[in-house]
């Protein structure tokens, strides 16, 4: 149970972390710009994966899908100027746990990227870093069960919570 | 004689940050479904991503229009229950920066023709999947100058935004967001932004819709459990509709007039 909440306490901070980063791009730039497209990196060294719980590969394949389709939607209308941009998503780590590990032992299904926003003319205009995607978990045995039971929509989950940060530190001055 | 029993329940046996947990469940899912009531200046402007073609150089109506004001009627506030203060400037911004993305609006050294516009209506239509929000805006020119390029500042323009109820989505979709609520609750993270998966869900069905219905309608999901904010969801993305619909005719326009110089002066 300590382990849990030191693991709780342990994504807090990083979350406050990132929250007092200076945003990397100026207000009239974010607002002179339109997302005109998503792209995604895929830069985890993850070649002797042996994908023990099944849920490895489908579930990277997954994200990388989703994840570029949340980031369109959300950025599709805002910020709404005329100058096109494009995110370039560099995912840099990923760890996937099963519910019992998740909630009983420690950890957490997570990824981290770094968002390159670059101009028109190839140049970088900013850059977000250590962007979490987080399914997180810490209730225990109940926990577990009720994980297990719902089979939430993990990579879902992810994807929105990486999406939303990412809109936050976007937006914040 | 009726024998009555009373039904207790120990509690003491759930752990209380369970207890917790499920009421940080409730707030969240609550936070979730409500939809702001001021209106936000980015989803009504017409970006470059809409890829509407400029003002031309050539032409009189470059970089020569300004927003006189932008009024939006009290009945049409209170259907939609949004918030009044405000709103006005917001409309009036996002018009005016859908200008300036295209090169209508004009420098703040120079004085532009003038442009009034309004909110007339605002109509709600059933439709098989969700229903359509229909806003009609008039645009007006208050410039006196008496020209043809000036004329085309005048219009009437309706455009159209179909809610995807969410209900009709699917178990899958309605047990994704409950599963992600509940999971984000244990470390408190706010999920108000689930509605951004069931955009993404959405996405090839609104360009299917969009093939179906034209250039100046679009579609999203509506929230569940909030028709108001909804609607205001889907009048925000009417009112970009509108303001792209404008931008393109005044470029019709212009052309137009520049292709038969002698009938324009």
């Amino acid at each position: 149970m300590i382990r849990n909440f030191i693991v709780m306490a342990a994504l807090a901070l990083s979350v406050t972390a990132c929250a007092s980063a200076p945003n990397p791009i100026a207000p009239e730039a974010r607002q002179a710009a339109y997302v005109e497209d998503v792209t995604i990196q895929w830069l985890v060294d993850d070649s002797d994966e042996r994908d023990e719980n099944g849920d490895y590969a489908a579930g990277r394949d997954d994200l990388i899908t989703r994840l570029e389709s949340a980031l369109e939607a959300e950025f599709a209308n805002s910020p709404a100027g005329d100058q096109p941009v494009t995110f370039d998503v560099r995912i840099d780590s990923y760890s996937r746990v099963n519910a019992f590990t998740g909630n009983v032992i420690g950890g957490s299904n997570r990824f981290v990227a770094d968002v390159h926003v670059i101009d028109a003319q190839g140049e970088t205009v900013g850059v977000y870093e250590d962007i979490a995607g987080i399914h997180a978990s810490g209730g225990g045995l109940i926990g577990a069960a009720i994980q297990a039971a719902s089979q939430p929509d993990v990579v879902g989950i992810m994807v929105t919570s990486f999406t939303g940060e990412m809109r936050r530190r976007y937006d914040r001055d | 004689m009726i024998a009555t029993r009373t039904l207790t329940v120990d509690t003491t046996c759930v752990p209380r940050a369970f207890l917790a947990a499920l009421c940080l469940c409730f707030v969240t899912a609550c936070a979730a479904s409500t939809a702001p009531k001021e209106l936000n200046t980015d989803i009504m402007t017409a970006s470059g991503r809409l890829e509407l073609p400029p003002a031309s150089p050539d032409g009189s109506l470059y970089q020569a229009v300004e927003v006189s004001d932008y009024s939006i009627e009290t009945g049409v506030t209170q259907l939609i229950a949004l918030e009044a203060n405000g709103s006005d400037a917001r409309l009036a911004e996002s018009l005016s920066r859908s200008l300036s993305n295209h090169d209508f609006l004009a420098g703040e050294d120079n004085r532009g023709h003038g442009v009034s516009a309004s909110v007339q209506s605002v109509a709600f239509e059933p439709h098989d999947e969700g229903e359509f929000v229909i806003v009609t805006t008039r645009f007006a020119t208050s410039s006196d100058e008496p020209s043809l390029a000036v004329s085309c500042l005048d219009q009437t323009i309706t455009a159209r935004w179909l809610l995807l109820d969410p209900i009709n989505s699917g178990t899958a979709r309605r047990v994704t967001s409950t599963g992600a609520a509940i999971a984000l609750a244990f470390v408190g993270i706010d999920a108000s932004n689930l509605v951004t998966v069931q955009f993404a869900d959405a996405a090839a069905h609104n360009q299917a819709v969009n093939r179906e219905f034209g250039e100046r309608t679009g579609a999203s999901v509506g929230l569940r459990g909030d028709l108001e904010g909804s609607r205001r969801i889907g009048f925000q993305n009417a009112i970009r509709l509108a303001h792209a619909t404008y931008i393109d005719q005044l470029g019709f326009c212009e052309a137009q007039l520049r292709d038969a110089p002698a009938a324009a002066e």
